[in-house]
């Protein structure tokens, strides 16, 4: 890949991003006038007080989180699919996600059975963040322990949907036991939901993914060496064991963070990076880093605006349309697999 | 004589888990401009030598030096600067030869891997030396077994360590290939001052390229020049039990065993 070529394909990616980014803001089941949500964001109020509370406080942070989701599970996607030396890994297929919906299942179906006291603080925005990031670590480090031991592709894989299954179980199971209003709560959670979610939230949000993509971004240099295999890796310098711990902490915390706030979103993790990979090459990962950022947020806010299904009332749970539009990637990815891999 | 770049004395190798010696007693000294083949039947140890010298596992016992430094005192990035791998391992799909090539340089960059003038220099050097400049931008998965071999070497070669270890390079080779392999990997020792260390399993093509020479057999290894090798009947030795000896006039291996 050429320089010059690269960066025009930069700019080329940015501007059709934050393109998406604002007609995301002009999409909804309330029909606003384009120059409306135009003048409330540039804080002169629009024609009517309850379009800027739409757009100021639905919204933008709504697409303020599609963005930051998106960004983060690709870069999860991204990382795990050169340290499994797989294509098809990434939060979702490996069960990474199930790993968050077991914490939080736990935490909202279990707090029926904690002192009042406890369960309300348990159930606040960061007990469900801490609970969903130890399920998303749990799995992904025994995921990652198998992994030591087989190391073909499906092998692998079978591992994550087991993971999947065992966790989806203990859910049934749970939520058999549980009351109809905590059922409820979870089953809300679990349909995915970008919006909702107060500015506060957005903030902590953000600033965990933020943490979590500079963590990430740390390892792009040895992400490279690891292409070449474990051995290579190691001999050209490459400390495999704190690479290894860098890229588990940065995945469980962005998965986790991510799961505990917008709820599983499938596929996206795992799509997003062939993209990048396919427009920019496979070869650098400082280049693939920033072209999977770019294309996260696009795909996840053209996703979003998919879920609000314009013209209709409606709004789809925001994982429905992600796996809609990502389980036949994933089979075309394994179509496709000799020359991806 | 110039000083060795890497030496060993006493060395064994082996495995602590569950115990096993493969070899013990290894003194080594390997120099720079030279290039070193070592031989020896399947399980003798040759990779475990390898890997033992490459710091991949650690030794039983003795002493393994990098310019007169004990191995173990060096650390990852310093390690890299001075041994330089080439394995029979392929690499994952989706690079071109230039990246892959580029990779070598990454004990000599940044935290993020930034190639300065100096680096493409070096890797523009790496291809040349290895005639695949015309391949650099294929992709690696496109390239046949014999050209990825070279571009592995290449790799290395840019990774610019006084130490190179190969894995049974000649290995999946046509027998053309093999040769201009042989060949390059003189080269490589002889232009570019470099230390070249590899196994195989072509001992009679080996001898008329390389300039030392380690057999290793039941434990042991002994390390001369290819000519005092055939000389003292080391090779004759080699596979005597198993009734394969060593013609010096035909500089080839003969079955004795056959029916007369």
């Amino acid at each position: 890949m050429r320089r010059a070529g690269s960066i025009s394909l930069f700019l080329t990616l940015a501007t059709v991003t934050a393109l998406l980014f604002l007609t995301n803001l002009t999409i909804g089941s309330v029909r606003i006038p384009v120059s409306d949500v135009a003048s409330s964001l540039l804080g002169e109020g629009a024609s009517k007080p309850t379009w800027d509370y739409i757009v100021q406080h639905y919204r933008l942070p709504k697409a303020v989180t599609a963005v930051l989701a998106g960004m983060g599970l690709s870069v999860c996607g991204l990382l795990m699919q050169t340290l499994f030396k797989n294509p098809l890994a990434g939060p979702y297929v490996l069960g990474i996600s199930s790993g968050s919906s077991l914490g939080v299942a736990l935490l909202i179906m279990g707090s029926g059975l904690l002192p009042a006291a406890v369960s309300h603080w348990a159930l606040s925005p960061y007990g469900i963040i801490i609970f969903s990031c130890l399920g998303s670590l749990a799995v992904l480090a025994a995921v990652l322990a198998i992994a030591q031991k087989v190391t073909d592709t499906a092998s692998i894989l079978i591992t994550g949907l087991m993971f999947s299954s065992f966790t989806g179980a203990i859910v049934g199971v749970l939520s058999y036991l549980t009351t109809a209003e905590q059922l409820q709560k979870f089953t809300f959670w679990a349909m995915g939901n970008l919006g909702d979610l107060p500015w506060a939230s957005v903030g902590i949000l953000a600033l965990i993914v933020v943490l979590g993509l500079m963590l990430a971004f740390v390892t792009v240099k040895p992400l490279d060496a690891l292409l070449l295999g474990d051995t290579y890796a190691y001999s050209l310098g490459v400390n495999l064991q704190t690479v290894r711990r860098l890229i588990i902490v940065s995945t469980a915390l962005l998965a986790g963070t991510i799961t505990a706030f917008a709820g599983p979103i499938a596929f996206v993790g795992m799509a997003v990076p062939h993209m990048a990979k396919l427009t920019f090459g496979a070869g650098n990962h400082k280049r693939l880093f920033l072209a999977t950022l770019f294309y996260g947020a696009a795909v996840m806010l053209v996703c979003d605006m998919v879920s609000h299904a314009p013209g209709t009332d409606f709004i789809l749970p925001i994982n429905a349309v992600t796996s809609i539009v990502g389980a036949p990637v994933v089979v075309w990815l394994v179509l496709k697999k000799q020359r991806i891999s | 004589m110039e000083k060795a770049v890497l030496t060993t004395r006493e060395l064994a190798l082996g495995y602590k888990k569950p115990a096993l010696r493969v070899a013990s007693n290894i003194s080594l000294a390997l120099h720079r401009g030279k290039l070193t083949a070592l031989c020896g039947a399947n399980g003798t140890g040759k990779s475990t030598l390898l890997r033992t010298i490459a710091g991949l596992q650690p030794s039983l016992s003795g002493i393994i030096e990098l310019d007169g430094k004990p191995l173990q005192s060096l650390d990852a990035e310093a390690r890299a600067r001075h041994i330089s791998l080439v394995l029979t391992q392929k690499p994952m799909g989706g690079l071109t030869v230039r990246e892959l090539v580029a990779i070598g340089r990454q004990p000599h960059t940044n935290w993020l891997g930034t190639l300065n003038d100096h680096d493409r220099d070096r890797i523009a050097h790496a291809m040349n030396r290895t005639g695949i400049a015309n391949l650099a931008n294929r992709m690696c998965r496109e390239l046949s077994d014999g050209q990825l071999q070279l571009a592995m070497i290449a790799r290395a070669l840019a990774q610019e360590t006084p130490v190179m270890l190969l894995d049974e390079p000649t290995t999946h080779l046509d027998l053309p290939n093999k040769f201009e392999l042989l060949a390059l990997l003189r080269r490589l020792a002889q232009e570019e001052n470099r230390c070249v260390l590899f196994s195989t399993h072509d001992i009679e093509r080996a001898l008329g390229f390389c300039n030392d020479m380690i057999l290793m057999a039941d434990g042991w290894a002994c390390q001369e020049e290819v000519g005092d090798m055939v000389k003292v009947g080391a090779l004759d030795k080699l596979f005597a039990h198993r009734g394969v000896g060593f013609d010096a006039n035909q500089q080839k291996f003969v079955y004795r065993t056959q029916v007369k």
